[in-house]
């Protein structure tokens, strides 16, 4: 039997007492806020905390002050990691009462808050902002783990607007959606409790059985109705124009 | 020339012309692709690069941080384009011409900037800037040889990209295994299982980490810390 040794007694912090957001600036690299609420009982209270900001191979670190007496650093500018995938958050509370700072607590993997709303509520898509240049929006459609819509985070407000304004919404969703079928349902195998099955269930809700076919054509044309149904389903063109007279009055 | 980036079809045609290379193909470098617009583009910042024939990939390094000085790179620091348009540029330094005419290219990725996290580190322009930009002549141990060799140390240091981020570790490493007399790392240091060799470092700092918060402690902690099997590169 496989055992773990954890001499140290080094805690795993819960997700729930970290929470991080990001918190885009248009033009400029993006910064975070975080909040603890930790179970300080079972924390050295001088403990060291420290939020490590990853994204790929590029690590930015922040020093939080103490389990006791959390002080936000004033600056919490992400300048330093690479942007162009998703940034995580690790955090570490590190007891440095002796010479070593040894490892009291610590979590990883911490999604910004925008991400795990966009997942715990079951969404099929994440949505995300980061630097394009000049794109507006693009889906990233990782190894494992749902698909990306990420906007561009020069446009100001860029995450309210797709999940409020029928502009942004009519022009770019059924193009992504389009862009995320092609790619998971192209495939004739397709693994239970995958991502992919999601999506397929998702699309066969909306246009019926995908039809069991090698022909491209008729492949696309099945996608191509998913799209047309979900345009309809949410009014899509119908709220571009209001939007459109409401601009015009 | 102006550092610029390659776009889409730019990169594809990159990535076609190794493919090619790889099967045998005995091709000329398409340099056109750097400076031809349908296939590259340029970038905000200024990067003048000289014609440069480099010893190793540590001045290969050194040269690309000196010309960027001190404007931003972090826009451009996931951008494929141009990472592969500096492999690009250096394609005959890294993967030179046979006497025969043909050329052995590593994988892909080592010129394509991947997007996959364990891909990335071997793009062997991105890396070899990242850390002598973050570490300047400490990161020389590990980027010491000549451009087509990307070397044991490299691979086994980079296998945990956490360490890159560890100064102390870096330091650490590079007290140990950096021989400045020779120029080189010192013999044994990127064997697979000699006693002290960079494997086992690698296997020791990932029993530490579970204890220590490895990022504040510094290089002198570290090679404290360091059971007797390495002292035979300590004393080296």
């Amino acid at each position: 039997m496989q055992r773990t040794i954890n001499h140290t007694g080094r805690r795993k912090l819960e997700r729930s007492e970290v929470s991080v957001e990001l918190v885009e600036r248009p033009g400029l690299p993006p910064e975070f806020e975080a909040d603890f609420t930790f179970d300080k009982e079972r924390l050295p209270e001088d403990g060291a905390v420290y939020v490590e900001a990853y994204s790929r191979n590029t690590l930015q670190r922040f020093h939080y002050g103490t389990v006791s007496n959390i002080q936000k650093p004033a600056n919490r500018v992400l300048d330093k990691i690479d942007l162009s995938g998703k940034t995580l958050f690790r955090v570490r509370v590190v007891d440095e009462s002796e010479h070593l700072g040894r490892l009291a607590a610590g979590v990883q993997g911490l999604n910004t808050q925008s991400d795990d709303e966009a997942s715990q509520t079951s969404s099929l898509i994440i949505l995300a902002t980061r630097p394009l240049g000049q794109q507006t929006w693009k889906v990233n459609i990782p190894e494992s783990g749902k698909p990306e819509l990420v906007i561009n985070n020069s446009i100001p407000d860029a995450l309210n607007q797709l999940k409020s304004n029928p502009v942004f919404q009519s022009l770019i969703l059924p193009a992504a959606l389009k862009q995320v079928l092609m790619f998971y349902l192209w495939e004739d195998e397709i693994d239970e409790n995958s991502v992919q099955a999601e999506w397929l269930a998702f699309s066969v809700h909306l246009a019926g059985e995908k039809p069991h076919t090698e022909d491209p054509a008729e492949l696309a044309g099945w996608i191509d109705d998913v799209v047309e149904i979900f345009s309809e389903r949410f009014q899509l063109c119908e709220m571009l124009n209001l939007k459109q007279e409401e601009a015009a009055s | 020339m102006n550092a610029r980036r390659l776009n889409k079809e730019g990169v594809r045609m990159f990535e076609a012309h190794i493919e090619a290379l790889r099967m045998g193909e005995k091709l000329k470098t398409p340099e056109s692709l750097l400076t031809d617009g349908e296939t590259s583009e340029a970038i905000d910042l200024d990067i003048a690069l000289t014609d440069q024939t480099f010893g190793s990939r540590y001045e290969l390094g050194d040269a690309l941080v000196t010309a960027v000085g001190r404007q931003n790179l972090q826009p451009l620091v996931g951008d494929s384009g141009f990472w592969s348009w500096l492999a690009l540029y250096w394609f005959d330094q890294l993967c030179p011409e046979k006497a025969d005419g043909s050329r052995k290219p590593s994988m892909v990725y080592n010129y394509i900037l991947s997007e996959g996290y364990n891909h990335r580190p071997r793009h062997a322009i991105f890396t070899t800037w990242q850390l002598v930009a973050t570490y300047g002549e400490t990161s020389r141990f590990l980027l010491c040889k000549e451009l087509p060799v990307r070397g044991e140390l490299i691979e086994q240091m980079m296998a945990r990209q956490y360490y890159m981020s560890c100064a102390g570790v870096m330091d650490a490493a590079a007290k140990l295994y950096w021989d400045p007399a020779g120029g080189s790392f010192k013999s044994g240091a990127a064997s697979r299982k000699t006693a002290g060799c960079v494997t086992r470092l690698v296997a020791w700092l990932q029993q530490l980490e579970l204890t220590y918060d490895l990022f504040s402690l510094n290089s002198h902690e570290l090679l404290a810390l360091m059971p007797a099997e390495f002292d035979r590169f300590k004393a080296a």
